[in-house]
């Protein structure tokens, strides 16, 4: 792997550079021992003597009127404790207000708790048993008996806009929860001068995050309050929204998200109805109560996402130049709309991508259907925009003769052109304004990846084989605000505490804030101790989602950091009798006098350096945060100890890049298509971590290829889900996913200081859209058109059929 | 039911629901919540154990079924506190893992696999981990950790 | 039926295990391995009152080879097959279709007898079976034993010859023959751990064949009018190959299911044919 450092306007990484010399570098996890030995703290892991465990009774219908519903046979089971419906929780039920309202959400719908009157998806809560133990549980979730009047369902995007469909909410005429409409340029003007226009429809279907560890809530009942563990991916918000709901002071609220395996997006949304039904239970039986949620129920109980149909047109010039694109899609909600549109407005903003469009139309609604509720998973909307936009340059290319590559050369955004404004409002309601960006150099180092790709691709077609390259280029609004804090504090100890609101779901968080603030303070990376994801800690925080945490934590740990190294040197300075601009911080202690590095111990270590000079004299930095907080006498430094909270703001998003290509083969007798090789050229800005950065690549590309070409959640027309478990939803295995082949370039942001840009989503942007055109240039004597992901052997080898 | 097992070198006697599946006894029983339980249905591998040596999926068996068997748990690999197994070494070594849910699943299934194939081949490896699913990583560098433990001596 | 009624019990002996089957007849169902039993027990089908636990009896280990026949124990796992000499002497194919069965972790537990008694028409040893013509032993404290050849015993999706009060004990085949050439094939939508789409067990000497499909039909099944063109063929060129290989499109009766089409499944064990028989002809 290879670093290139350019850097554009980049001031901050600078800084960054110079002084956090951990910065950039990949030390092994401190985390890492910890989950090795099965030492983890899991949510399921809570254990408490007296806990009771519950089980949500869900709906097995699409559609349908509740009826009735009888938990006396239930309730009569020995071990159970309680039953709920929708009646006994009141008010507290909802329905939740809607999490990410908009002005285009016309008809915005939030969950409830338990369903009252209707059901609009199967696997809505109905009921929760609690009881002694989960296997009790959940024989009395089975004889909580429900009778239902089914209903027909509104199942699919076009037939729930049909004008006879079955309405999912009543009040929200052809199930159309918002219609959002935004032109940049004249589309219109533009398409009167065309020299050619193409047309499209792209449909990307429906998928699972699934992360390894389900959802989990445990809630406990202390002094007046509550202890709530929950696996969720915004631990701070969701105890101000359970805080409010439930009218208990924050401070009696204490929510934890300790160690959650895995995220990737629906862990974010607040709040799920196990999130009020479990710490409900809890204060009512003054019991600690657990909810695991079981695979199968995870399919049906977590939200989805993906599902978009967009019928897209572009207008080009004769060169290949792209003068114009207008796409208008639909975007399936699935039965409520907690995140609002903020996956179709990502979408719809995504879509431009590296390319100079000027003249840009925009359309889509956001239909209800009969399904589980639709919310972010990782990339959020960007695949989609991504699929259409690169599908299209393929098709310009195609049209005109031109190779893939120089079709996206003529059309790039130059280096010179930053900040790029799109004209479009991105999803922090701030302006879609790229930061900064080098896509030719995007564009050569992938093609120096390449080298040699072609030749062997040729050799295997001459011998007959189906093997084809496909590429896609991408820009992403990353690092959203409103804000994250840290809160750095040196221990008389010399350990270093870090609290961050955020949680982590393997982001490796214990390492990266770690190496952030072990650099300014020039301590060693195992002195930092990292707290993430507990409101006792630290109460202000909004989560780990949008490939954000590295941009907003990051860079306020340097913030703070850098303001308690600045107390440090205060408070060392008067100790040591210097100025503290002679004051240096590094191998844990302050040190005053000679030259820098001069008389340094070997290894830096903490005793003072043998043979020194007089000028040197040193403090452990533990001595100074000590001396900073005297027990008699005055305080001369304003504010005890060296600590510091500070946060970072941003006010728009920053804008990662990236080019991946793949190398794809398809069985000729069976359709089965391989991924040989994948190529991924990324440009996150400054890199805390290159090692976690290309784990995140990794994960991403293989969830990427996973959508691609294995994962599809399939519904019956009666809204039933037919792929329940993971033999029938196939998420990539070892032998699925190639050995990934990374590059870099570093093109930081101007506006944080670290100049990070985020890369969390970063892997699985564009897969879609590179296995589609591989796959279409291994098949290319069939002149097959893939035009709707993800797509199985099946599928292939019914369009090498024609 | 009656059920004596022993678990890491010790002996277990405790008195089970028939219904309770091994997973459960380990983790709720014995308190050892190293094992994890992503699926229950015997396609993820992160409950994978170790039973008389070889790696079966723990949520797939009842606790009762395991009267008299020897099990080996993730706390039973490493070889003492503060210390990890060489697996385990060459799994932080490589980032083999990010959120550590299905980790010990892996090191499970793959300790007897180096036993038995002491210098396996990137594609014999794959092959090897094909029964578990880790969703963060992509796997290539669970498989570079497997290659970093082959190389220094079969991960034993 | 509740999880917290259930019962396990866990007999001795071969007889201790029968006299549970007949006493409580439907009431009880043998449990092996566990690793279908479990994943059905949580879907809420086969809440069996009573489990009588089977894999560790004794009388239900055996591997061995006498009087012609090959016989394996009920409970003899996959694990065991796929490393047994005997059966790399013996049954290679169903060896080799033993290491395709789910994971390893699946392969230590689950069992051969299992795999019969779960009656998948996608169960991976079955076509094996099929194509060794192998008889299926079953046995009961009235009955004492008998032996049901391998396609009579099934009679659909999850449904077999065999009586409450029975239980598989073994299965028995002639071996196959030193020379001979086999194909086992599986076709499923991920490279591991896949549910078969199609499967083929192949065997081929001169003047013989068998070929049996599993996953594209209501049990496994045999392509009859393949094995008669392929044992009476005199020489095998390409198109002959392909010719014979397309019959399997009118043997075949697959569904339509959430994996693939039946028209692609037809199509499917037509490919794994051809793919199979030009692998063991070389042509």
């Amino acid at each position: 792997m290879s670093v290139d450092v350019r850097e554009r306007r980049g001031e901050g990484a600078e800084a960054a550079r110079s002084r956090g010399a951990l910065i950039g570098q990949s030390p092994r996890r401190l985390e890492d021992a910890r989950l090795l030995t099965g030492r983890g703290l899991f949510v399921d892991d809570v254990q408490r003597p007296d806990m009771l465990h519950a089980a949500v009774v869900r709906s097995p219908h699409a559609h349908a009127r509740i009826q009735g519903i009888d938990v006396s046979a239930a309730l009569a089971l020995p071990g159970v404790v309680a039953v709920y419906t929708a009646a006994d929780l009141g008010h507290l039920n909802g329905p939740f207000s809607v999490l990410i309202p908009h002005d285009d959400l016309q008809h915005g719908r939030g969950l409830s708790a338990l369903a009252v009157e209707k059901v609009r998806h199967v696997g809505e809560a109905v009921a929760l048993v609690v009881a002694s133990d989960r296997y009790i549980a959940e024989d009395a979730a089975d004889m909580v008996a429900v009778e239902y009047e089914p209903l027909p369902a509104a199942v699919g995007l076009e037939a729930a806009v049909a004008p006879d469909a079955p309405l999912v909410h009543d009040g929200v005429p052809s199930n159309v929860a918002g219609h959002y409409v935004r032109n940049v340029g004249d589309y219109e003007a533009v398409r009167r001068q065309a020299h050619l226009i193409l047309k499209e429809r792209f449909r990307v279907d429906r998928g699972a995050a699934s992360p390894m560890e389900t959802r989990g809530v445990v809630a406990i009942p202390e002094g007046r309050g509550l202890t709530m563990y929950v696996s969720t991916q915004a631990p701070v918000a969701l105890r101000a929204w359970l805080a409010a709901w439930f009218d208990l002071p924050e401070m009696e609220l204490r929510l934890i998200a300790p160690d959650v395996g895995g995220g990737f997006g629906p862990k974010v949304m607040m709040m799920y109805p196990e999130e009020v039904l479990v710490p409900f239970a809890a204060m009512r039986l003054k019991r600690p109560v657990k909810w695991i949620e079981d695979r199968r129920e995870h399919f049906v109980a977590t939200t989805h996402e993906r599902e978009q149909v967009h019928d897209v047109e572009v207008v080009v010039g004769a060169d290949g130049t792209l003068l114009g694109l207008k796409t208008n899609f639909l975007y399936d909600s699935g039965a409520y709309s907690p995140y609002g549109i903020q996956i179709p407005i990502i979408s719809a903003t995504t879509l431009p991508g590296p390319y100079r469009l000027r003249n840009y139309s925009v359309e889509f609604r956001a239909v209800y259907t009969n399904t589980p509720t639709v919310a972010v998973y990782r990339g959020a909307g960007r695949p989609h925009g991504v699929f259409v936009m690169e599908r299209m340059m393929d098709r310009i290319a195609e049209a005109l003769g031109l190779a893939p590559m120089e079709v996206r050369r003529r059309n790039f955004i130059q280096p010179d052109q930053f900040p790029w404004d799109t004209g479009l409002i991105y999803q922090d309601w701030a302006p879609c304004k790229y930061d900064s960006g080098d896509y030719p150099a995007l564009a050569d180092r992938l093609e120096r990846m390449l080298v040699g790709v072609a030749d062997e691709v040729a050799q295997a077609r001459a011998a007959g084989r189906l093997v084809g390259v496909g590429m896609g280029f991408y820009v992403e609004g990353a690092g959203p605000g409103p804000y994250e804090g840290v809160r750095v504090r040196v221990e008389p100890s010399g350990k270093v505490q870090v609290a961050t609101g955020v949680g982590t779901q393997g982001q490796s968080h214990f390492t990266t804030l770690a190496q952030v603030v072990a650099g300014e303070l020039g301590v060693a990376l195992d002195q930092v101790h990292v707290v993430t994801g507990d409101t006792a800690a630290m109460g202000w925080g909004i989560g780990t989602f949008a490939s954000r945490a590295a941009v907003l934590v990051g860079n306020a740990a340097y913030l703070a950091a850098q303001a308690v190294a600045e107390k440090a040197r205060t408070v060392a300075a008067a100790l040591l009798e210097c100025t503290p601009s002679e004051v240096e911080l590094r191998g844990g202690r302050a040190w005053v006098g000679g030259p820098a590095g001069a008389g340094e111990p070997a290894g830096a270590g903490g005793s003072a350096p043998a043979g020194a000079r007089e000028t040197v004299r040193s403090l452990p930095l533990g001595e100074v945060a000590r001396r900073a907080n005297p027990l008699r006498g005055t305080l001369a430094f304003g504010e005890p100890g060296l600590e510091a909270t500070k946060f970072f703001s941003p006010q728009q998003s920053t804008f990662p890049s990236g080019a991946h290509a793949a190398v794809v083969e398809v069985d000729r007798g069976t359709g089965f298509a391989k991924v040989l090789r994948y190529f991924v050229v990324h440009d996150c800005g400054t890199m805390i971590n290159p090692m976690v950065v290309e784990g995140q690549i990794h994960g991403g590309v293989a969830q990427g290829l996973g959508g691609a070409l294995l994962e599809k959640l399939v519904f019956d027309e009666e809204g039933q889900l037919l792929t329940t478990t993971f033999a029938d939803y196939l998420l990539p295995l070892a032998t699925d996913i190639p050995a990934i082949e990374t590059d870099h370039i570093t093109t930081t942001s101007p506006l944080n200081p670290l100049g990070i840009k985020g890369a969390g989503e970063a892997g699985v942007i564009p897969c879609h859209a590179v296995v589609a055109a591989a796959l279409e240039d291994a098949l290319r004597e069939w002149q097959v058109r893939i035009s709707e992901m993800p797509i199985n052997p099946c599928r292939i080898w019914e369009l090498m059929q024609r | 039911m009656k059920v004596t097992v022993a678990v890491n070198g010790t002996y277990y006697t405790r008195e089970v629901e028939p219904r309770l599946l091994l997973s459960d006894f380990l983790r709720h029983e014995l308190g050892l919540t190293g094992t994890h339980v992503g699926c229950e249905h015997g396609v993820c591998g992160a409950c994978t154990v170790l039973v008389d040596g070889q790696a079966v999926r723990s949520c797939l068996t009842f606790a009762v079924q395991m009267d008299g068997a020897a099990v080996t748990t993730v706390e039973g690999l490493t070889p003492a506190e503060g210390e990890l197994h060489p697996l385990q070494e060459a799994f932080r070594e490589a980032h083999g893992l990010q959120c550590g849910f299905c980790t010990a699943g892996f090191l499970m299934t793959l300790v007897p696999y180096l036993a038995e194939h002491p210098n396996p081949s990137e594609a014999e490896i794959r092959e090897a981990l094909s029964g578990n699913i880790c969703r963060c990583t992509g796997y290539q560098n669970i498989v570079k950790a497997v290659q970093l433990a082959a190389a220094k001596g079969g991960g034993r | 039926m509740l999880l917290s009624e259930m019962k396990v019990v866990a007999p001795g002996s071969l007889t201790e295990a029968l006299r549970w089957l007949e006493e409580h007849q439907d009431r009880a169902r043998p449990l092996a391995g566990a690793t279908d039993a479990m994943v059905r027990v949580k879907e809420g089908q086969w809440r069996s009152p009573i489990w009588v636990e089977i894999r560790r009896l004794p009388e239900l280990q055996r591997m061995d080879q006498a009087d012609g026949w090959v016989t394996v124990g009920a409970a003899v796992t996959y694990g065991r097959l796929l490393r047994s000499e005997l059966m790399a002497q013996t049954a290679p194919l169903l060896a080799a279709a033993a290491r395709d069965v789910g994971s390893v972790q699946i392969q230590a537990m689950g069992t051969l007898g299992g795999n019969l008694g779960t009656a998948s028409p996608a169960g991976d040893t079955i076509p094996p079976l099929f194509a060794l013509e192998a008889e299926v032993g079953l046995c009961s404290r009235g009955g004492g034993e008998r032996w049901v050849p391998v396609e009579s015993f099934f009679l659909g999706p999850g449904r077999t010859v065999r009586r409450p009060d029975e239980l598989i004990t073994a299965v028995r085949f002639a071996p196959q023959a030193p020379g001979e050439r086999w194909k086992w094939q599986k076709l499923g939508l991920r490279g591991a751990q896949a549910i078969s789409m199609v499967s083929l067990a192949l065997r081929l000497q001169p003047g013989f064949a068998r070929v049996a499909f599993g996953a594209v039909g209501p049990t496994v099944l045999r392509a009859r009018k393949c094995e008669a063109w392929l044992s009476q063929a005199e020489a095998f060129d390409l198109a002959t190959v392909r010719s014979i290989a397309q019959m399997a499109w009118k043997e075949v009766a697959p569904i339509s299911d959430v994996r693939a089409s039946a028209a692609y499944r037809q199509q499917m064990a037509c490919a794994l044919l051809e793919r199979g028989l030009r692998e063991v002809l070389a042509v």
